[in-house]
């Protein structure tokens, strides 16, 4: 589970990120979404402890991310939005690596599974740097969840991968949700996020916009029309929809009352 | 074995000769020439008046290399990209990267005006000696790259011309006029060389006009030059950010036949053991930053041998035997350490991977020794080569005073590649330059040597001080001192790595990696 209480993150007298509180239960895949510049990134580097929050906490599986930063990185993993790999060595080494780092005993089963499961196993003594983006976005994956976390963390994880890859990440993924992970994933490809994902979180200027399932984002929106889609929600939030709804119910409110 | 295997296989290739040949150089030749000067067998000022003698000649020599080099084509990724499709006549084009090149010479000229003062030479006539030194080598370097690209269209002129030199080089060697033939040449070159040789401004004039007149008519030459300008430029430049790129955020993977070579894995450590693992695993797929090091540290070494004898002026009782070999040691030392960027086998390498190691459930101080490890085993193992050689070589250095020398250089080298670190994370700057003009960059590296000679002294006459005053206390003991030497460096090493971990903890990865 993820807990992100106030979250703030300055930079000189910018503010990527303001007061962002949200969390995410076990099982939960929770689709980041906003326009270029909205803190995306910023927010999920901080809840891997790779950027330090000016101001908020956040939690791990229980642990403090403060406090107990060992303990909490134990059970997350982060797929950056760039897979840079360790050049020089294999995806099978890449996997020995994680495993040890991780503490992970007896990881060659488990590995060798991953790696059948991201349809990698005949490049397993391959080279990463021989390998293409989509592969290395593969390999990231691979080894970001042989130590089966309980915080999966993934920032533009499609970029790169072929039609097939993606549904082999998103079957990937969806996995281990349904055994217990809570999954945060920031995409623009906001088709595929909204059949993915199980709850939407909208950011602009590093603000909360809207939080919650694509029905109630729609609710807050009023928009109460069937089959609206993920992108039409997103447009109507990011583009002035929100204060503009939010006018129109207090005129609807008013008028009624 | 398998390393043996495959340093048989990759002997014969080019890669693979450099590495003897610096090899040689480091483990043979540098403690050859120790041993000539301490025997008197040897002669040096020899050596040096050739050099000077030949100096017109090797610096013909040198621009041409450099006209060969295909360096003068390189655009940078933002030129490539905004000057190539606008409105820019190509003359233009071509004038804007020389005048941008030239940047570079101006500041480099006055770094070496600097020695040229020390030795000297009046200082205007340094400077614009120097100056017009490197405007030569880049401006020919532009112009001949302009010309292979106009040649590259017309292959029977280019054919006729390779035909033609190789002939008149041929006649040359035949008539035994070779030497003669490169005298004649270097004269095209070498006004750039007599103003150094003038005593005052006035008397090198006829010298600047001269050199300053041929760098004019070479920046005409090229502007007026037709060629497939833009299509080779764009290829060169390209192909260079590519490697660049690669290169300078460690992206560059081994050849196919390095990829099998394996080490066995080191313990946990609290998670070090992993991290200086693959960093080791890294070191030793790439060999040819070792090769790079190893040809850096013999050449400064070798380099340290001729300047000795140079002061001494080939009276051998200027500077004793032991002391001469204390000479090239301390070069052997200072060389690798210097050298670190090309080795960078630590955060230095890892800037486009800080995302993925701050995630780590590893602490910093522990993931800093993890990365400092293996670039200090690296330091540690090229100087004890150098130093075991010249004391076999020279016979002026016993064996405990070698191994001696080594127990302080360990956690020496620990501390200084520690506080190259912390320097590299608290500001960050790409080891690899993406254009030869980056004053910026320049600048940076200049600062950053400055400061790590400063962190090495600094520590230096802390452990030096620890031991005379351990020398003082036990009566002239030099076991003790020693001892009680390299326990301060030791000691040293915990709050540096320490200092090292706190640094790679405020890098903020949205914030310090730079472009």
């Amino acid at each position: 589970m993820i807990y992100v209480d106030s979250l703030v993150k300055h930079y000189g007298e910018v503010t990527a990120v303001q007061k962002l509180s949200f969390s995410v239960e076990a099982g939960q895949i929770l689709g980041l979404v906003g326009p270029n510049g909205a803190g995306k990134t910023t927010t999920l580097r901080m809840i891997a402890g790779v950027h330090t929050p000016s101001h908020g906490a956040v939690t791990i599986s229980g642990y403090d991310l403060a406090e107990r930063p060992l303990d909490a990185k134990k059970h997350l993993a982060l797929v950056p939005d760039q897979p840079e790999l360790f050049a020089s060595l294999t995806i099978w080494e890449h996997l020995e690596l994680s495993a040890r780092l991780y503490e992970v005993y007896k990881w060659q089963p488990a590995a060798a599974a991953l790696l059948e499961e991201l349809e990698l196993t005949d490049k397993r003594d391959n080279i990463v740097a021989e390998l293409s983006r989509g592969m290395r976005q593969k390999v990231m994956l691979a080894c970001a969840l042989l130590h089966e976390p309980g915080a999966l963390l993934l920032d533009e994880p499609l970029v790169g991968l072929d039609p097939r890859g993606m549904r082999t990440l998103f079957a990937a993924v969806k996995r281990r949700a349904d055994d217990g992970a809570a999954v945060i994933l920031s995409s623009h490809l906001l088709g595929q996020v909204e059949q993915l994902c199980t709850c939407f979180l909208i950011l602009r200027n590093g603000e909360l916009l809207l939080h919650g399932t694509k029905a109630e984002i729609a609710e807050q929106l009023a928009r109460r029309e069937d089959g609206v889609s993920l992108e039409q929600l997103f447009f109507d939030a990011t583009e002035g929809g929100v204060e503009a709804d939010t006018e129109r119910r207090s005129e609807q409110a008013a008028s009624s009352a | 074995m398998a390393m043996a295997r495959l340093a048989w296989r990759k002997l014969p290739t080019r890669g693979g000769l450099l590495a003897v040949g610096a090899g040689l150089l480091l483990v043979v030749g540098v403690p050859y020439a120790a041993y000539l000067s301490v025997t008197k067998e040897g002669n040096f000022a020899t050596t040096i008046t050739l050099m000077r003698s030949y100096a017109a000649e090797a610096f013909f020599v040198f621009v041409m290399l450099g006209a060969i080099a295909p360096r003068g084509l390189y655009y940078r990724p933002a030129e490539l990209a905004l000057l190539f499709p606008a409105p820019i006549p190509r003359r233009q084009l071509v004038l804007y990267n020389i005048v941008w090149r030239a940047r570079m010479s101006v500041l480099s000229a006055l770094w070496l005006a600097m020695l040229g003062v020390m030795g000297g030479t009046p200082v205007l006539v340094a400077l614009a000696g120097y100056t017009l030194i490197l405007l030569l080598l880049q401006v020919s370097s532009q112009c001949f790259a302009v010309v292979r690209a106009r040649l590259a269209e017309r292959p029977r002129a280019a054919y006729g011309i390779k035909v033609g030199v190789a002939s008149v080089l041929a006649i040359a060697a035949l008539l035994g006029g070779l030497g003669g033939l490169l005298s004649r040449l270097a004269w095209t070159t070498r006004p750039a060389l007599e103003i150094l040789s003038a005593d005052s401004l006035i008397d090198a004039f006829p010298w600047i006009a001269i050199a300053g007149g041929t760098v004019a008519a070479l920046v005409v030459a090229t502007c007026w030059m037709d060629g497939a300008y833009h299509e080779t430029a764009l290829a060169r430049s390209l192909d260079r950010s590519r490697r660049k790129k690669r290169r300078g955020g460690g992206s560059y993977g081994p050849g196919a036949r390095f990829a099998t070579l394996k080490i066995p894995s080191f313990p946990y450590l609290r998670g070090a053991g992993p991290i200086a693992w693959r960093q080791c695993t890294e070191l030793l797929r790439n060999p040819r930053r070792i090769v790079l090091v190893l040809a850096v540290v013999a050449a400064a070494a070798f380099g340290a041998m001729l300047l000795v004898q140079l002061e001494a002026g080939n009276d051998l009782t200027t500077i004793t035997g032991p002391m001469r070999a204390w000479v090239v040691i301390f070069v052997l030392c200072i060389a690798p350490l210097l050298s670190g960027d090309s080795l960078g086998y630590d955060f230095r390498r890892d800037l486009d991977r800080m995302a993925t190691l701050k995630s780590l459930p590893v602490a910093p101080a522990v993931l800093s020794a993890g990365q400092i490890a293996p670039a200090t085993m690296f330091v540690t193992t090229v100087q004890a080569l150098g130093i075991c050689g010249v004391a076999v070589f020279t016979d002026s250095i016993d064996y405990a005073t070698v191994l001696a020398t080594l127990a302080v250089l360990i956690p020496m080298n620990w501390c200084v590649i520690a506080a190259e670190n912390t320097l590299f994370l608290v500001a960050p700057y790409r080891t690899v330059v993406d254009d030869p003009g980056d004053m910026t960059f320049a600048g940076r590296l200049a600062l950053a040597t400055t400061l790590k000679m400063v962190s090495l002294f600094t520590l230096a006459l802390l452990a030096i001080a620890v031991g005379l005053g351990a020398l003082h206390l036990t009566h002239g003991s030099p076991g003790a001192s020693v001892a009680a030497l390299s326990m301060v460096l030791f000691v040293a090493c915990v709050p540096a790595t320490r200092t090292a971990g706190w640094a790679f903890r405020r890098f903020d990865t949205g914030r310090d990696v730079p472009v």
